[in-house]
């Protein structure tokens, strides 16, 4: 049966799709918040900059030489 | 798929007694003359569904549908509404009853019917093009469920602005540490961030004046150290002295702090903006007056649209621009006060810092000097704990009289101060009494500045760092925040691409051939919730129709939006079907309402439509096109015959007043049986009022009574349907000299008519009858209407019954749709004419004779 997204579905996954080809967001940003979409949390603020703070620090120890 | 059966009504705006609308599961085409009841029903769905009526509720302060609802007589009738759908099982949906015992079909019907968003009224055509573009995503808002999304993208924009705090704080954090390597150093403070170069051209300086190499890197500092621990050696213990020197050092810099200029500049900086916000926060606010005067301006009001009172439009728009700009100026000062605030706020958090410092400093320091400079260090402490409180919280709360107070310790005069400055002196004629050299003691300050730099360069390095991790998520918060809005903007714009291509189909077929339309409608590019409308007229793009259309395009282009959101929401509802559009044809011209007509039958031949019109000759046209777009069996079409205040518009089917005079004359009073065949009477000459074109004097409100139609009802058959008349005549004239009747003793209570015999009610009641039974049609379910040829005939629609005119064989009328087949696109252009008609008739007529 075809899978018909609601329009919110359609803004989310444009939404990630957009993070993805963001440069200036780090991939483990954007891993992290799938996680909180996952979970349904995304409407949480706090959740959210914990997200950006682990995930900045993640890519940051990821990428240093 | 559920269907509204039936509407009861009851007591409700131009209903008073129990009026049933019925649909059995179809359309209904609903003709009434102004003022006769129409839009009660309208506003009785809406009512029911939704809880409100647009017209009323919001419209004007004091009025609403609770207020204004309920009929004006409304006391011993309860208001009830009430919808029955096509389910049998089903029980009714009244108004106030909870749905949740309904079967789920019903249940999300009404779900669907809550968001209100299938009923237009004429008055509502150019609503969508006058609003402004947040209050028409607003309207449009039931179409776009995006509540998720928008919690999603506000928790972003809060996680932007929280991290932009945080990395603002973390900035200044590294701005008082720079602040203080200033400080020690002594640089100018027109230098933005002293850098490692510049901190070691200070220090080293420092070091060749006592007689130390200079250093090449930050690095050095601890070699420097204890190069000059080697210098100090030979001059013995000293450790009192630099104890006392570095409390010496801080405690002036805290007395620097104290008497900084910023906090008197701050004080009077606050104290005139909070004296002029208060001044104009009793006349002034903002947003109102910014709405207000956009309202007026943009709508031509004449009236305030808070208050309703007449006003001076030119007048007004030059006080509210002259408060404006007095909002500009405010606006300025909170902007410098909050500059100053901040500041000050700096201030504090360095003297806290010097503060943590001085309480290292002294606790290294001999009990006896500690024990003289503890109690000081308590009281400073103290007394910058109230400034700080004194700083916090929004502008407009700050406690100028505390602040005053609080600043006031710190003040040049105050004791504090005096303490801080006694205590420095003090300390500073322990140092001088203390053996020590000249030279061990700029080399014991040398060493001091050091150590203290090598610690201020530690806490600037750490700064730093998460000045610039912090600023690191603050930009990806921001990129974040960005691209849901990207997104969203981008999801919605392509909701809007689709609508406004259903909006450009719908105007298109309306105005074939016409050089406009290109309607779009677009997201802002700020703002949350936008929606902005253009369109193309001739060779200008992308403009605000306002700007060009004449009024009757605005209408269709109101009306074609309308049809689209409906489509629109249709497509999100499936199950839900109704539209409902009160008298809004007749605010278009013929040629295309003729095309709207055929366009709302044929493209919305699956929806439960409630069309109304006041218009008799339109009623008549939109059966013609019921059957043009093979359409006719959808439709239930109702006529209004009258209304009046005590029972509201008679909808009453003929056929049922015919039985019940039946009932009647075998059981009923003389006063029943005299009402009900007064009735009767009157449903029939108002019909035939209309398809004989007879001419009754005008009366104000069209209430015409028996004594107005039946004399030129009687004197018209009996001269121009001379055929009818022959087989009626008896009926006829019987019914001239009983039509009183009625009045006598069905409408009044005369004690003068009380004897009045059963028998004369019954004759009146038969005559009634026997004219009903030569007038109306079972088959067709409808009167006899005059032939369009021969002239003088009169037939029903499917020649069941037909008077022949004078002289002349019965001719079979055609049907509906063989005449329409023959005049296939005559009409679609036609400018409707009563009066070129009738002139029409009476040539042929002539022809004829």
């Amino acid at each position: 049966m075809e899978n018909i997204m609601t329009i919110e579905e359609r803004i989310v996954e444009r939404f990630l799709n957009k993070l993805k080809s963001d440069q200036a967001v780090p991939e483990e940003v954007v891993d992290s918040l799938q996680e909180l979409i996952k979970e349904g949390k995304l409407k949480d603020a706090q959740l959210i900059l914990r997200a950006i703070s682990e995930g900045v620090k993640e890519h940051a120890k990821n990428t240093s030489p | 798929m559920r269907r509204i059966h039936r509407l009861d009504v009851r007591g409700f705006r131009g209903v008073y007694t129990q009026t049933s609308l019925l649909f059995h599961g179809r359309s209904v085409l609903l003709f009434g003359e102004n003022g006769t009841g129409k839009s009660s029903f309208v506003d009785a769905i809406e009512k029911l569904f939704t809880g409100r009526v647009s017209t009323l509720d919001g419209r004007a302060q004091g009025i609403s549908s609770d207020r204004h609802g309920p009929h004006i007589h409304n006391g011993a009738n309860t208001l009830s509404i009430a919808v029955t759908f096509d389910d049998p099982s089903t029980t009714p949906f009244a108004l106030g009853a909870n749905a949740n015992g309904l079967p789920s079909e019903i249940q999300e019907y009404l779900t669907s019917a809550r968001e209100n968003l299938y009923i237009l009224r004429r008055r509502q055509v150019l609503e969508f093009i006058e609003s402004q573009p947040r209050d028409r995503y607003a309207k449009l808002r039931p179409f776009l469920p995006l509540s998720g999304v928008e919690a999603v993208e506000n928790a972003l924009r809060q996680a932007r602005e929280n991290a932009d705090d945080e990395a603002q704080k973390a900035t200044q954090d590294s701005e008082r540490v720079i602040n203080q390597i200033r400080r020690e150093l002594g640089l100018p403070t027109a230098l933005l961030a002293p850098s490692e170069k510049d901190v070691l051209a200070a220090l080293s300086e420092a070091l060749v004046q006592v007689g130390q190499p200079p250093i090449g890197q930050i690095h050095d500092l601890e070699s420097a150290r204890s190069n000059l621990d080697q210098a100090l050696a030979p001059f013995g213990d000293l450790s009192r002295q630099s104890q006392i020197s570095n409390v010496t050092r801080t405690l002036g810099q805290l007395i620097e702090l104290f008497v900084s200029p910023n906090l008197p500049g701050f004080v009077n900086s606050l104290q005139e903006f909070q004296d002029r916000e208060a001044r104009e926060a009793r006349v002034f606010y903002e947003t109102v007056l910014e709405q207000g005067i956009r309202w007026i301006q943009e709508e031509r009001r004449e009236t305030c649209p808070l208050c309703q009172n007449q006003i001076k439009p030119d007048e007004l728009a030059t006080q509210v621009q002259a408060r404006l700009e007095e909002m500009r100026e405010i606006v300025q000062l909170r902007r410098r006060t909050q500059g100053a605030v901040e500041q000050t706020r700096q201030t504090i958090r360095s003297a806290q810092d010097l503060l943590v410092r001085l309480g290292r400093e002294v606790d290294s320091m001999t009990s006896e000097d500690k024990a003289r400079c503890l109690p000081l260090i308590q009281d400073l402490n103290d007394a910058v704990k109230v400034i700080w409180e004194s700083l916090t919280g929004q502008l407009r709360d700050l406690k100028l009289e505390q602040i005053k107070t609080a600043i006031s310790v710190g003040g040049t005069d105050s004791s504090l101060l005096k303490r801080l400055s006694a205590e420095r002196a003090h300390l500073e004629a322990i140092l001088n009494s203390l053996p020590s050299p000249e030279a061990a003691q700029r080399i014991l300050s040398t060493r001091n500045l050091i150590l203290r730099i090598k610690e201020l360069w530690i806490d600037r390095q750490r700064a730093d760092s998460r000045t610039a991790g912090l600023g690191k998520q603050a930009a990806v918060a921001v990129r974040l925040h960005e691209n849901a809005q990207a997104a969203r903007k981008e999801e919605v714009q392509g909701i809007y691409d689709e609508l406004s291509e259903d909006i450009n189909n719908i105007y298109t077929r309306l105005h074939p051939d016409e050089n406009h339309g290109g309607v779009r409608l677009e997201v802002r590019d700020v703002g949350q919730g936008s929606a902005t409308l253009k369109a193309n007229f001739y060779e200008r793009h992308d403009e605000d129709p306002r700007g060009y259309y004449s009024d009757a395009h605005l209408d269709t282009l109101g009306i074609s939006i309308f049809l689209a959101l409906r489509r629109w929401h249709r497509k999100q509802r499936t199950s839900f079907d109704l539209l409902v559009l009160d008298d809004v044809l007749t605010s278009v011209d013929t040629a295309h309402a003729v095309r709207l007509s055929e366009l709302l039958l044929q493209e919305f031949k699956d929806y439960q439509i409630l069309l109304t019109t006041h218009d008799r000759i339109w009623f008549e046209h939109l059966r013609d096109i019921q059957a043009r777009c093979r359409v006719a069996n959808n439709f239930i079409n109702k006529v209004i015959h009258k209304w009046t205040i005590e029972e509201g518009p008679d909808l009453r089917e003929p056929e049922d007043e015919r039985q019940e005079i039946d009932r009647l004359i075998s059981n009923g009073s003389p006063e029943g049986l005299a009402a009900m065949s007064g009735r009767l009477l009157e449903h029939i000459l108002q019909e035939m009022r209309y398809s004989l074109h007879l001419s009754v004097q005008a009366k104000r409100g069209e209430q015409y009574e028996l004594g107005d139609l039946w004399p030129v009802f009687y004197a018209a058959v009996k001269r121009d349907y001379p055929t009818l008349y022959s087989q009626a005549h008896r009926i006829l004239d019987a019914l001239d000299v009983r039509w009183p009747v009625r009045n006598w003793i069905g409408a009044h209570r005369n004690n003068w008519a009380r004897n009045v015999p059963r028998d004369t009610a019954m004759d009146f009641a038969k005559a009634v009858r026997d004219l009903f039974d030569l007038v109306f049609c079972n088959a067709c379910r409808m009167f006899i209407v005059p032939s369009p040829a021969p002239l003088g005939q009169l037939a029903c629609r499917k020649g069941e019954k037909i008077y022949p005119a004078a002289g002349k064989a019965a001719v079979r009328p055609k049907t509906r749709e063989e005449l329409v087949k023959e005049t296939e696109g005559a009409l679609r252009n036609a400018r409707l004419d009563t009066n070129l008609y009738l002139a029409w008739k009476r040539a042929e007529a002539g022809r004829e004779r």
